[in-house]
């Protein structure tokens, strides 16, 4: 990398920014750049964060969490011994063993949906997908409600690896900023060639004029969001805080411990922003969806490259003194059958599966729930989807009972209120 | 009420037979003759009666869009593009009484534009039966080449169904070299064979999902918790699928490796008294057999000398009795142009998911069947109906409704749309900035960029073209909008700029930011916009550098909300 990838090219933050905030004689101010001025000073880092490890495809916990040793539906793997006496997990996941005490694991998910585009969606926004409401995902919630209090130039809600879930009826401003080759440097922040910081800031003036009229037309969300979208885009082409995606900036030591794969690169940045302040990142780790030989893939692939990510983002974040602010979730859409199917694969399923989670204050060294013998049932204390946005919102301090109308007119609760759902108290102790 | 409505509708079925006869037999929309007009009122009549339901609290719809905002749309909605510059002026200054069905008519059916709707809908289409990127051996140019044949000759939806499901033969042109019949359609179904674990299990999804707008793929695990769908409708479905087979066909290359060269998909032939079932496991592990059955219960459980199981589905599907066939079509229809389907999501249909207005969707369905499963005539109605030529201006009382299409829904491109339309906006093809081999990569790179694919089997994409921080970013920097604004010898704006200064001399600068605003908005500049562009025009040339205003200018209009919503 020849340039920073934070600044338009030759010029440094100030210097652009101060083109930016001149103002021309041919065009009325510029209101969206009043909040990077106002802002230029140290930012904020109190908020608090959440880390979500998505594991797209349904992950099959009853051969990482909850094994069921010498059940006929046991699978080939070994339990072993953890941190925290008593809980064992897979012998394929020896770092996370070692800090044990500092995760809970729920054993008992019941969530009914598997397919992977409606259990995907009720495990990112807490409701079945409906005809009648597009309910925004947890991390549009979490950069709308905890965002404002943390002011930086990023945006709050960031996806790495995946598309996540999109913001609903809170519209595109609060969509996921999503990342496909973490590492790699952010495309398009650089003005073209030829257009001084001062053209850049008629151009940005004279767009602003354009939007504002077709938004007064009343037209719909989407032309608003339009605008607000552009405001964040402009505000990220200014910033400093595009260091947190480069990974370079880490000594090799660290990068290693992470691992070398996408998902560890993926986890190393989800660190750096939230050490930025960035409310909400998702992490996204493909590849779970076995219908055939899940034994081998889990193995050879899938355990160790969390084993690795996930203790080394666990350990960093300890030691940064950030963990009692961060919440982590390690989930995917839905667990996977008990049953080996023909083809040494499992399959879907939703009724009997964990998910484990950790941080900003959480009882670590857990265990919630309990499934029978062969891992078919959960026999103890069922936790659905809303429970776990429930449990969330505590551990975040959002209000459980928070609603909203959405621009249409309907009440949305972030809660599902007919769930009857509840914050998992043990984990409140 | 409710019985008045049903009585309405059973009058509405004979009038529209009439009005079938009559079209059946009139030859292909002659310009100006309103051939529509029936099912055109029949659409209003259903529509407006659902804003009325509720005495109390009437709906006002929107008042017309203004004839830019139709064109525009319009061109989005048929052809996948804005209309030009020129387009829009001759539309929006036409005095023409009958402008609007006459355009409506051009471009279904006079070249250039009958080509360029062709081109579009086989790029929906293929897009939505095979995926944007699929795997590199299925071939997507030939299976919408397949496509835009049939669209461009205007095939009844019907016999495109049937073809696409019975589809035999070679993937690629290459196949002809072997002897073996090349037919494009074949990628469809190709596409969607599986592997051996997953045996036409995406076959099955697709054929239903997209032919008759259900959803069964949840149904091969378990059955259905909120609809009356079970495990058993999808392994009956799948189950005509099983003499359906690929064979590759390749080349070892001289250092022995293996390469693709097409493929072949064809049935192996039944006989008299072969089983004829598919296995599949429940929850509980229980293996059951199932037998080829369709949606409605029938089965196939004889095997016989000759029958095609393909052929025997699509049958059923395309049937005029099939429940599900043509409502699955005029509402995947309306709601490409309405932005929301009667029954929403469009591929959901079904008892637990009723349509906003029943007989509205009956409607349609009926008459469609009764015209052929013209799908030019189905646009025709569609576009010449009031709900879609309403405004996208919300009113006080609309505001809040999005099912009664008392207002036409802001909508994002996709895309496709997009690409085509900063082409068209900056002439791209006609000033030969970019081959339309080029813009072929250069599109499938934008796709490629906006479109994410879910790390699943059922390789769900989604389409993220819809205002994201990375796409704000590309159209303020990217290669695409620095080429769309080029002052280089033999650009649009070059052209432009040079052409009216010789021109128009003085009053150039007011013509060419006209001339910018249709190319880009489809409308003339309000008073107020002309007057600060003008403003800006003389600031940047009083340093010299009047061109460079013009450039930011149609950087502005090009990155606007107005440019990038489909309103």
């Amino acid at each position: 990398m020849k340039r920073p990838i934070s600044m338009p090219k030759g010029m440094s933050r100030r210097h652009f920014l101060s083109h930016l905030a001149q103002t021309s004689l041919a065009l009325p101010a510029l209101s969206w750049l009043e909040h990077m001025r106002a802002h230029a000073a140290d930012i904020q880092k109190q908020g608090k964060s959440v880390i979500l490890l998505w594991m797209s495809g349904g992950p099959a916990t009853i051969d990482m969490w909850d094994l069921k040793p010498g059940a006929p539906t046991g699978g080939e793997f070994k339990p072993i011994q953890t941190n925290v006496p008593g809980i064992q997990i897979s012998e394929h996941l020896p770092r996370i063993a070692k800090i044990m005490d500092k995760l809970a694991i729920i054993r008992s998910m019941s969530t009914v949906e598997a397919d992977h585009s409606r259990g995907t969606y009720k495990m990112h926004t807490g409701y079945r997908p409906s005809n009648s409401m597009q309910h925004p995902s947890f991390g549009a919630l979490v950069a709308h409600q905890l965002g404002p209090k943390v002011d930086i130039d990023l945006p709050h809600f960031i996806s790495i690896n995946t598309p996540s879930v999109g913001p609903g009826f809170l519209g595109m401003a609060y969509a996921p900023f999503v990342v496909n080759s973490p590492g790699r440097p952010i495309q398009n922040l650089q003005l073209p060639t030829g257009v001084t910081p001062l053209r850049m800031r008629n151009r940005l003036g004279y767009l602003e004029f354009i939007e504002n009229r077709f938004i007064s037309e009343r037209r719909g969300t989407a032309a608003v969001d339009h605008k607000k979208v552009y405001e964040k885009a402009v505000r990220l082409m200014t910033s400093d805080q595009l260091d947190a995606f480069r990974i370079d900036k880490e000594p090799e030591s660290v990068r290693e411990r992470y691992g070398d794969t996408s998902f560890g690169r993926g986890c190393l940045i989800a660190r750096r922003l939230v050490e930025v302040g960035v409310s909400f990142v998702e992490v996204g780790l493909g590849g779970w969806d076995t219908h055939s030989n899940t034994f081998e893939a889990h193995r050879t692939r899938l355990q160790p490259t969390v084993d690795q990510a996930m203790s080394a983002l666990i350990e960093d974040l300890v030691s940064r003194g950030l963990y009692e602010k961060t919440l982590v979730v390690w989930m995917g859409e839905f667990g996977r059958t008990p049953r080996i199917n023909q083809n040494v694969g499992r399959d879907h399923y939703a009724r009997a599966w964990s998910v484990v989670l950790g941080g900003c204050g959480l009882a670590g060294g857990a265990v919630i729930g309990r499934t029978n013998e062969d891992g078919t049932q959960v026999v103890d204390r069922p936790v659905d989807t809303p429970d776990l946005i429930a449990t969330f919102c505590k551990a975040l301090g959002i209000p459980t009972d928070l609603k909203f109308m959405t621009p249409n007119g309907r009440p949305y609760w972030v809660v599902d209120r007919n769930s009857g759902a509840a914050p998992i108290h043990e984990l409140f102790t | 009420m409710r019985r008045a409505h049903l009585w309405a509708g059973g009058v509405g079925v004979l009038l529209l037979v009439c009005a079938g006869l009559f079209l059946l037999k009139a030859p292909a929309a002659p310009a100006g003759e309103d051939t529509s007009a029936p099912s055109v009122e029949w659409i209003n009549r259903l529509v407006r009666e659902k804003w009325s339901e509720d005495p109390d609290n009437p709906i006002r719809p929107s008042p017309e869009a203004t004839d830019g905002e139709f064109i525009r749309r319009l061109f989005l909605d048929v052809l996948g593009r804005i209309p030009t510059a020129e387009e829009a002026r001759d539309y929006i200054t036409s005095k023409d009484p009958n402008k609007k069905i006459n355009l409506v008519n051009r471009i279904l059916f006079e070249e250039p534009y009958a080509s360029e709707y062709a081109s579009y809908w086989a790029t929906v289409w293929s897009d939505m039966l095979i995926g944007r990127n699929p795997a590199r051996d299925v071939s997507k140019a030939s299976l919408e080449k397949w496509l835009r044949d049939a669209f461009a000759s205007n095939r009844s939806w019907k016999e495109i169904v049937y073809d696409l499901i019975t589809a035999t033969g070679g993937s690629t042109p290459e196949s002809l070299k072997d002897g073996i019949p090349f037919n494009g359609a074949v990628n469809f179904l190709m596409a969607h064979v599986g592997d051996r674990a997953t045996k036409n299990v995406p076959a099955t999804s697709f054929t239903t999902r997209y032919f008759l707008g259900v959803q069964v793929q949840c149904t091969q695990c378990h059955d259905h918790p909120f609809n009356d769908r079970t495990q058993a409708d999808f392994w009956g479905i799948n189950a005509f699928f099983q003499r359906m087979e690929r064979v590759d066909v390749t080349d070892v290359d001289d250092t022995g490796r293996r390469i693709f060269r097409y493929a072949i998909l064809r049935d192996r032939p039944l006989y008299g008294g072969e089983p004829l079932f598919v296995l599949y496991e429940r929850r509980n592990g229980l293996m059951i057999a199932a037998v080829p059955r369709f949606l409605d219960g029938r089965e196939i459980r004889e095997s016989r000398e000759g029958l095609n199981l393909r052929k025997e589905l699509a049958e059923w599907i395309t049937s005029a009795d099939n429940p599900y066939f043509a409502p699955a079509i005029v509402n995947r229809m309306w709601g490409h142009f309405l932005g929301r389907g009667i029954v929403h999501p469009v591929d959901d249909l079904g008892d637990h998911n009723p349509p906003s207005n029943p007989e509205l969707l009956y409607q349609l369905a009926q008459n469609f069947k009764e015209n052929g499963y013209d799908l030019k005539e189905l646009i025709r109605w569609i576009v010449l109906s009031e709900p879609y030529g309403l405004s996208s201006k919300t009113t006080p009382s609309n505001e809040r409704d999005d099912v009664y299409f008392s207002r036409y829904l802001l909508k994002q491109m996709s895309p496709d749309q997009f690409f085509n339309s900063l082409m068209t906006a900056s002439e791209a093809y006609k000033t030969g900035a970019v081959t339309p081999e080029r813009a072929y990569r250069l599109k499938q790179e934008l796709k490629r960029q906006f479109t994410a694919v879910f790390g699943n089997d059922e390789n769900t994409e989604a389409d993220t073209f819809a205002g994201t921080i990375p796409q704000a970013l590309l159209m303020m920097n990217g290669r695409l909008i620095q080429q769309a604004t080029s002052l280089d010898k033999g650009s649009y704006l070059r052209r432009l700029i040079d052409s009216h200064r010789r021109k128009y001399g003085r009053s150039a600068p007011a013509r060419i930011i006209d001339e910018l605003y249709l190319s880009a908005l489809s409308r003339f500049p309000t008073r107020k916009e002309r007057a600060l562009a003008l403003r800006l025009v003389a600031t940047y040339a009083r340093r010299g550098e009047e061109d460079k205003a013009y450039q930011d200018i149609f950087w502005a209009l090009l990155n606007s909300n107005e440019f990038a919503l489909i309103h």
